[in-house]
């Protein structure tokens, strides 16, 4: 039993921590994908991904389909997308991001533009 | 094998320790862990102050005295039988209820937080050379698209004691910085990138002395990342013992990968109110700097918590939380709230916490979140 008890912590080990997504948050990363998107994306990097880089993932989210299966936004309906009803531009029930002001208004309609234009 | 599993599944633990024991005159965490930053696995002394000094002594036999309590505080209530292997299992989970009483946006989840096996070998008069290894399950985050193994070895490291408060340690180890609070979610733990996922390896000196306690470490990042996100650098942590009970203390660590330098300081004190209540207090900066300039900026946080004893094995506290993500900004965060934590006898501990966020600006105004964390944890 005992032998078999340290054998466990040879095992592989998990690399998930707050460092997992750097490259893609703090790199030259360049994304693909609608024009939108590519506006879009460079202001959640800054916005929201430098909190969410590890224990929502957002840093890997780099492409539309991404997002979507996410389930943080949903195709050309803002007002049922949390990414954007979250954010403190939205109105009082948005919170974030945490321990910051909102957003300047043209990078939350930069946002909004993107997902009410996806093409599911 | 498979009652090895069955062992896992059934079971239940943390991995930090739980600073406000300040308030029963430990100053030092290496009475009570291997680890002498403290969390991770108790010693067997650690264990028997859990049983006796920390539990309510409520659910024992009355027949039971101090001295039979502690002699089955042992892994699965057992005196070890010889010196040198100790085994632990630990599990902790939570019921986490975010927007309580919301009609539209209250939701529900529970939330395994934690479950860990742990082996301790040791050799040498007290415990000279120890080698401690902890491997545990610790959740994929939750919605992300990159799905990886949920098991993890969360420390192993071989420690070497020169003397009884002199010691150095290699391996896998969480990074010496600022108060070890439980929360892996405060800000204090995730602002300068020391929650619970965040150890490295690397080798930490820790010299204990009358009045003063010191940490040393250099690391090199989790070994198991690709090579360019691995966070290489060294900390540096000194603790005073002040009016004999207690502690202040300070922190600096300097740590950077091929695209992200952080610069974070500390400075903390753990204040002895006696009878087990205590006061713990940290405020700290976080520096960060990046290849593509995204996200540059200085992260200010603060933290005060409060824990009142009122009785044996109950703790009343306050959590208080204070975040700005960046100086630069007028915005900043509060979040607080009361919780309480029981210990209905030594390997069970049930604990409620409420939180209020609250978001400052005089740009935007938005409403208070509220969540509630109904937490269970279980060690053998």
């Amino acid at each position: 039993m005992r032998y078999g008890f340290l054998l466990l912590f040879l095992i592989s080990c998990q690399d998930m921590n707050s460092n997992t997504f750097d490259v893609q948050q703090y790199g030259p990363s360049t994304v693909s994908g609608s024009s939108n998107f590519q506006a879009a994306f460079p202001i959640i990097k800054a916005r929201c991904a430098t909190c969410h880089p590890t224990h929502s993932g957002w840093s890997s989210y780099t492409t539309e389909e991404a997002w979507l299966a996410s389930g943080y936004i949903t195709a050309q309906n803002p007002d049922a997308s949390s990414l954007i009803t979250r954010i403190k531009n939205y109105g009082p029930s948005g919170d974030m991001p945490l321990g910051a002001g909102a957003l300047p208004q043209s990078e939350f309609d930069t946002l909004v533009n993107w997902v009410q234009n996806i093409t599911p | 094998m498979k009652y090895l599993i069955v062992l896992f599944i059934l079971s239940i633990q943390s991995s930090y320790a739980y600073v406000n024991y300040i308030g029963h005159g430990y100053t030092s965490c290496l009475n009570c862990h291997y680890n002498p930053t403290g969390g991770g696995a108790l010693n067997d002394y650690g264990r028997v102050v859990s049983a006796t000094l920390i539990s309510s002594g409520a659910l024992y036999p009355k027949t039971w005295n101090e001295e039979k309590v502690a002699y089955t505080s042992g892994f699965l209530f057992r005196k070890p039988k010889q010196n040198w292997l100790r085994t632990q299992i630990n599990y902790r989970g939570f019921q986490l209820v975010n927007n309580p009483g919301s009609a539209s946006k209250e939701t529900k989840s529970w939330i395994n937080m934690q479950f860990d096996g742990r082996a301790i070998v040791k050799f040498g008069e007290q415990d000279k050379f120890i080698g401690v290894f902890n491997y545990g399950y610790s959740p994929n985050p939750r919605n992300s698209t990159l799905k990886q193994t949920e098991w993890r070895s969360r420390e192993h490291y071989l420690g070497y004691r020169i003397t009884p408060k002199a010691g150095i340690y290699a391996g896998m180890m969480d990074k010496v910085f600022g108060l070890k609070v439980i929360e892996h979610i405060s800000y204090s733990r995730f602002v300068p990138q020391v929650a619970q996922n965040d150890q490295t390896h690397g080798v930490m000196g820790h010299y204990l002395g009358d009045n003063w306690e010191g940490f040393a470490q250099g690391f090199v990042g989790n070994l198991s990342q690709d090579e360019n996100v691995r966070m290489k650098g060294a900390s540096l942590m000194g603790e005073r013992t002040v009016f004999d009970i207690h502690r202040i203390g300070a922190s600096v660590m300097k740590s950077s990968n091929t695209v992200l330098d952080v610069m974070s300081y500390s400075a903390h004190t753990k204040l002895n109110l006696k009878d087990g209540s205590a006061v713990l207090a940290e405020l700290g900066e976080s520096q960060f700097k990046s290849e593509n300039g995204v996200g540059d900026r200085t992260s200010r946080y603060g933290l005060l918590q409060t824990y009142l004893r009122p009785i044996r094995g109950v703790y009343y506290l306050t959590n208080i939380e204070y975040y700005k993500k960046d100086t630069k900004d007028e915005a900043y965060t509060v979040r607080w709230g009361p919780g309480i934590q029981y210990f209905p006898i030594q390997r069970l501990e049930l604990r409620f916490d409420m939180y209020n966020t609250r978001n400052f600006s005089s740009k935007s105004s938005n409403q208070d979140q509220w969540m509630y964390l109904l937490q269970t944890h279980v060690w053998l």
